[in-house]
């Protein structure tokens, strides 16, 4: 917990895991979803992209400790958004096809 | 059918009795103005400029935010009460209307919140996520050449709360990130199966299997 918080923010490494980590995340929660899905009752018809939206929003809710209302939400990551790409934005990491670097302007 | 526009009209009729009702008021009532302010302000809250704030957005997430509204807006349709077939006078008041979609959604939050399968998912996420914090912190501890203690927990108290701030799009403050947001140490080893199944009321059985305690949507 010490340190200053936008040093932290900025920290090129810790950067670059967090686009790993939610890449990977991404993969496995896909995984897990499609798991899910064969286990369910085949006769019922699910939509797929609903269930993963809906566990990341249970994930979330765990992470931040509290509910939300949809409002509230509305503005978080989906989970076609956990991506390489969509982390690299945020945490301003180049990431194209696979290959992670930190913008030359900060180099 | 009740339209954003009926409800905007009934808000904007509604607004204008009480200022009529205000500009009927004796000027030395300060007290009957206070509560008819108060009254119109609980009433028809301030809404925040959403436009403004989607235009600051990044071009990706704009897209991202305008096609969620697009859906919220035709979830709201879907699930609108239907105006009586009679030929009497609309009624039906706006507050009714957000109310109703409100419990609507509370509802089908707390259905999924309940869902058996939903619920032991959520804590294989959990841990999972728990060991890739763990593999990554150690290794970023090393690779900051942190070689104290607690180099490793800082690095997996940065990495959690980072990802927080990603997956809400959001910035957490100091004080959110001390007293509010989940600590890098509830996710440390079997405490974070324990912590994820207390939150989502997962039972852990003697010989390790999870099950879901009855729970009843409210």
């Amino acid at each position: 917990m010490n340190g200053d918080t936008e040093m932290i923010r900025r920290d090129p490494l810790l950067r670059l895991y967090l686009v790993v980590i939610v890449a990977n995340f991404q993969e496995f929660l896909a995984e897990e979803i499609t798991e899910l899905m064969l286990d369910l009752d085949e006769d019922t018809p699910f939509d797929e992209d609903a269930i993963r939206e809906q566990a990341l929003f249970l994930f979330v809710e765990f992470l931040t400790q509290r509910h939300y209302s949809p409002e509230e939400r509305a503005g978080w990551v989906r989970p076609h958004q956990l991506t390489e790409q969509h982390a690299g934005w945020w945490f301003k990491v180049n990431a194209r096809r696979g290959l992670l670097s930190i913008p030359k302007d900060e180099e | 059918m009740l339209t954003d526009t009926n409800v905007q009209n009934t808000t904007s009729q509604t607004a204008d009795n009480l200022a009529k009702q205000l500009q009927n008021l004796p000027p030395s009532d300060p007290a009957a103005i206070s509560a008819a302010v108060a009254e119109m302000h609980e009433q028809h809250p301030p809404q925040p400029d959403y436009n403004a704030q989607i235009a600051e957005l990044a071009p990706a997430d704009r897209e991202s935010v305008t096609n969620l509204i697009g859906l919220y807006t035709q979830r709201q349709a879907a699930t609108e009460v239907q105006p009586p077939t009679s030929s009497a006078p609309e009624t039906f008041a706006a507050s009714d209307y957000i109310h109703r979609v409100d419990t609507i959604e509370h509802q089908e939050d707390e259905g999924i919140r309940s869902d058996p399968h939903l619920r032991l998912e959520a804590v294989t996420l959990v841990e999972a996520l728990a060991d890739a914090l763990a593999d990554s912190a150690g290794r970023l501890a090393v690779a900051r050449q942190d070689n104290s203690p607690w180099g490793e927990d800082k690095a997996r108290a940065d990495l959690l709360w980072q990802l927080s701030e990603f997956l809400c799009l959001a910035e957490w403050s100091r004080e959110d990130r001390a007293d509010n947001l989940l600590q890098h140490w509830q996710l440390d080893g079997e405490r974070a199966r324990r912590y994820a199944c207390d939150w989502f009321r997962v039972d852990i059985m003697s010989d390790g299997r999870l099950e879901t305690q009855p729970v009843e949507a409210s």
